[in-house]
């Protein structure tokens, strides 16, 4: 490393010594040095996620890199890490044993070489099966992971948006966070007005860094957030609108304002108002992935990371 | 090795009926004394006759200089670093002598000369290869032909800046029989290396390689062209090449894409080359849909050798692109592909590798064979059955030379279920290397047909049939090996490959696998890359 390199490395540390604030997992304080803090690839994100900034957008994969590898797999949180991808999304659910293990549908058959309900399987028997690739092929060397095996490979290296959890799995999703030390990586997601997951989860709400879902149709969108900032101050929403002139874009461009970060999801039309992943192929990114930051986006999940990683580093827009 | 000759002479004959690449006329002038050659710069071309040469505005064809002396026979010209270097020759007396002629580009004065004397044959071109120089001496089999001579004498130098000479090459007798009784007239040095090389009189020119082993110029390709031969001219400043026709004494300047195909089709009857061919199965599934127009497109822009495509009927009788028997898994729609009619087919997306839907449809067979025509090779699976309804379509897309078809067959079965294509397409044999009778099965078919390729399977790294891979290769056969699942290659697999590209690779590679099936194109090809067998 050359001298100007290191002088940046450690200018960078102190300024980012002063402006960071959220938990720490790997600096360390001694008696004898006032500032020692070696922020994580985690810590950086978080950083970012909550400090929003409108020159910085966050990659979120979607179902790791399953283009990749088969989608959920380890090797495909891996690749993302690989990346340098900021979040990775990955769908959670319970066996019959009551494990989470990372699955997107509710049957093994899609995504494995099993069949049937994953809630007629104990974790033993979902264990012996062989992930598929993303052509079918039932006989990749990737078996299922479970949240565990998930957060242990993440740690410090990634943060991870779990889905399916709504809900339903929260409690325990926090079991296995807590039993990692991961709990401050995970970001949690539901669908719900903030009364019916109090009363669902009551404190634990409080625990978790809960990310609001904001569909296109929920009503009224301005109450359901409002009341989430209110109690809880959310660092990210998961912003869902189908028109550019739905409210919910509305809402999503004033949340930079609230302190709150706004994630748009571009995997398919009705999410986005049609700026997809697709079309940025198609038409290029600055039509859709432009059009998303433009219209104040400070995290965009899609399904073609490395692209879009690129797309943001050729702009300046991804550290 | 006789046998492999005739094969490569089959192969290399069949090219003049297959033209791959393509071209678009871009200008046509009048040029009254066009009837040598004629060389380009920038700006300017130069047309050329016995003894006079006539410089002309690209825009306009108006004429800007013009030079006329006392040559006999100017050949042709070509322009190097301001100046023209014209080939002139004695034709046609005997015994043949040579000279380059210099001139100054700006001003059409005469610089200098460089002579041969009698040399090796009549000087009919000339052009630069990095520093050097390639001149084509030929001999012609008419009035001014020299004793004991003939068109196969002709021959292509490599000389330093001094024009001192420092390698040779014939020309393949495949070609001097097509030319006879007269030779190359005209040539160029195209900016991948390779030659573009044209005849005395005929509307065609080639494309020619300079063999890796050996003396022999690798015929390429025969493109039809509206020139009528002599000396043609790459224009590095538009890529495209400048002719001219002598009946109606016009040049006329062509925009030229070259197919990958001749070169594919050459690899793919010689595996003794280093190139290791990449299949992709499925296409490029990965960043589009499998067997989508998308996944072939991306195949093509990645330079691959080959795509594997699947292929089924529908309930009208049309091939179409599917994997499974059932659309459920990769389409919005369900049920048997069987039971569907293209119309309905047609009504339904295509889902990507995480199940959404996509923009992309269900291709036929038809219009993926279009986008691949010229392109890149196929290897079409699931249809050998229902290949007397897919024969038809190769041939009206024009693609039947691009096609390897396979099957898991003996030479018996093969011979009364494709007797009547055998002759007109690639087959490659599908082997387990489990199965108790392998050995016989791949002995059959060396002996009675010779196949370009067969596709091993071997469940275990150990098998002993492995080590006759080489002797395969050797006796003109490639080896085809799919690193798609463990129980396909002992092991050796795409997705251990991502770790240690090289201890899969590489070990197939080392166990002489020449043909890769992969689920991870892209992953190979850097591999070939950086292992220089690409």
């Amino acid at each position: 490393m050359n001298p100007k390199c290191l002088g940046a490395l450690l200018l960078s540390i102190i300024v980012y010594g002063c402006f960071y604030s959220g938990p720490t997992t790997a600096g360390k304080k001694t008696d004898n040095h006032s500032i020692t803090i070696l922020p994580t690839r985690v810590d950086t994100i978080l950083h970012h996620l909550n400090n929003p900034d409108k020159n910085n957008v966050l990659v979120v994969s979607h179902r790791g890199d399953w283009r990749y590898a088969p989608e959920n797999s380890l090797m495909a949180i891996q690749r993302c890490i690989d990346l340098g991808v900021d979040i990775v999304e990955i769908d959670v659910r319970l066996t019959k044993d009551s494990q989470l293990v990372a699955m997107h549908d509710l049957t093994v058959d899609r995504t494995t070489n099993g069949h049937g309900l994953l809630s007629d399987l104990s974790l033993s028997e979902v264990k012996t099966l062989r992930l598929k690739n993303g052509c079918g092929v039932r006989h990749s060397l990737q078996s299922v992971p479970t949240l565990k095996e998930v957060m242990l490979l993440a740690k410090d290296k990634i943060v991870v948006n779990l889905d399916k959890t709504e809900g339903k799995t929260l409690r325990e999703a926090w079991v296995v966070l807590k039993e990692t030390g991961t709990q401050h990586q995970a970001i949690l997601k539901g669908n719900d007005p903030l009364s019916v997951m109090r009363s669902k989860y009551g404190d634990l709400l409080d625990s978790v860094i809960y990310m609001p879902k904001v569909w296109f149709d929920t009503n009224p969108p301005h109450e359901y957030v409002e009341d989430y900032i209110d109690a809880l101050h959310p660092p990210v929403f998961e912003m869902l609108f189908d028109i550019a002139d739905s409210p919910v874009l509305q809402i999503a461009k004033t949340l930079n304002e609230k302190g709150s970060a706004f994630m748009a999801i571009a995997l398919w039309d009705d999410l986005c108002a049609g700026h997809t992943d697709e079309v940025a192929l198609l038409r290029g990114p600055d039509v859709s992935w432009g059009w998303l930051v433009k219209n104040k986006a400070n995290a965009i999940m899609t399904d073609r990371p490395e692209e879009l990683l690129k797309y943001l580093r050729e702009n300046g827009l991804h550290r | 090795m006789k046998y492999l000759l005739i094969v490569l002479f089959l192969t290399l004959g069949s090219c003049v009926l297959f033209s791959q690449s393509s071209h678009r006329e871009v200008s046509r002038y009048e040029a009254p004394n066009a009837s040598q050659a004629v060389a380009v710069d920038s700006l300017y071309f130069y047309t050329i006759s016995n003894s006079i040469i006539i410089k002309r505005l690209k825009t306009t064809g108006e004429v800007v200089a013009k030079w006329k002396g006392p040559l006999k026979h100017l050949n042709s010209g070509a322009v190097i670093n301001g100046k023209l270097y014209c080939a002139n020759t004695n034709y046609p007396r005997v015994p043949m002598a040579s000279s380059i002629e210099i001139f100054d580009c700006a001003t059409l004065r005469h610089l200098s000369s460089h002579s041969f004397g009698h040399y090796i044959g009549s000087l009919t071109w000339i052009d630069r290869i990095e520093d050097d120089y390639l001149l084509m001496f030929v001999h012609y089999e008419n009035e001014a032909m020299e004793r004991q001579k003939g068109v196969a004498y002709s021959t292509l130098i490599r000389t330093d800046k001094e024009f001192r000479r420092k390698a040779g090459w014939t020309l393949p007798l495949s070609l001097t029989e097509h030319l006879k009784p007269t030779s190359i007239s005209g040539g160029t040095v195209l900016p991948d290396g390779r030659l573009l090389l044209s005849p005395h009189h005929f509307e065609e020119v080639f494309v020619f390689d300079f063999p890796k082993f050996g003396y022999e110029l690798e015929w390429i390709e025969t493109i039809s062209v509206p020139f009528q031969g002599q000396g043609i001219a790459f224009d590095h400043s538009s890529n495209s090449v400048w002719g001219m026709r002598r009946d109606t004494r016009e040049v006329i300047q062509l925009e030229m894409v070259f197919s990958p195909v001749p070169v594919l089709l050459k690899d793919l009857h010689d595996p003794s080359q280093i190139n290791v061919m990449v299949a992709a199965h499925r296409g490029d599934w990965r960043n589009a849909p499998e067997n989508s127009l998308q996944a072939i497109q991306n195949c093509i822009d990645m330079g691959l050798d080959m795509v594997e495509l699947d292929v089924r009927l529908t309930k009208d009788g049309i091939p179409v692109l599917m994997h499974d028997e059932t659309i459920d898994r990769t389409t919005t729609g369900n049920g048997f592909v069987k039971d569907k009619t293209l119309a309905e087919l047609n009504l339904l997306s295509l889902r990507n590798g995480a199940n959404r839907p996509t923009i992309h449809r269900i291709p036929t067979l038809e219009e993926a064979l279009l986008t691949a025509r010229g392109k890149i090779l196929i290897n079409l699976d699931k249809c050998y059955g229902i290949f007397n309804s897919i024969y038809p379509i190769l041939e009206k897309t024009g693609t039947t030379h691009q096609i390897l078809m396979k099957g898991k067959v003996t030479p018996q079965q093969l011979k009364s279920d494709f007797g009547p294509w055998l002759d007109k397409i690639l087959f490659m044999p599908i082997v387990d290397l489990e199965h108790p009778d392998a050995s016989t099965i791949i002995k059959q078919f060396q002996k009675e047909m010779k196949p370009v390729a067969f596709e091993l399977i071997f469940k275990n790294k150990n098998n002993p049939l492995i080590k006759t891979f080489s002797e395969i290769r050797q006796s003109g056969t490639h080896v085809w090996v799919n690193t798609l699942w463990e129980s396909l290659n002992g092991g050796y697999e795409d997705d251990r490959a991502v770790q240690d590209p090289e201890g899969i690779y590489g070990w197939l590679i080392d166990h002489d696998v020449t043909i890769i099936q992969t689920d991870r194109p892209h992953l190979l090809l850097n591999h070939l890359k950086t292992q220089q067998l690409k």
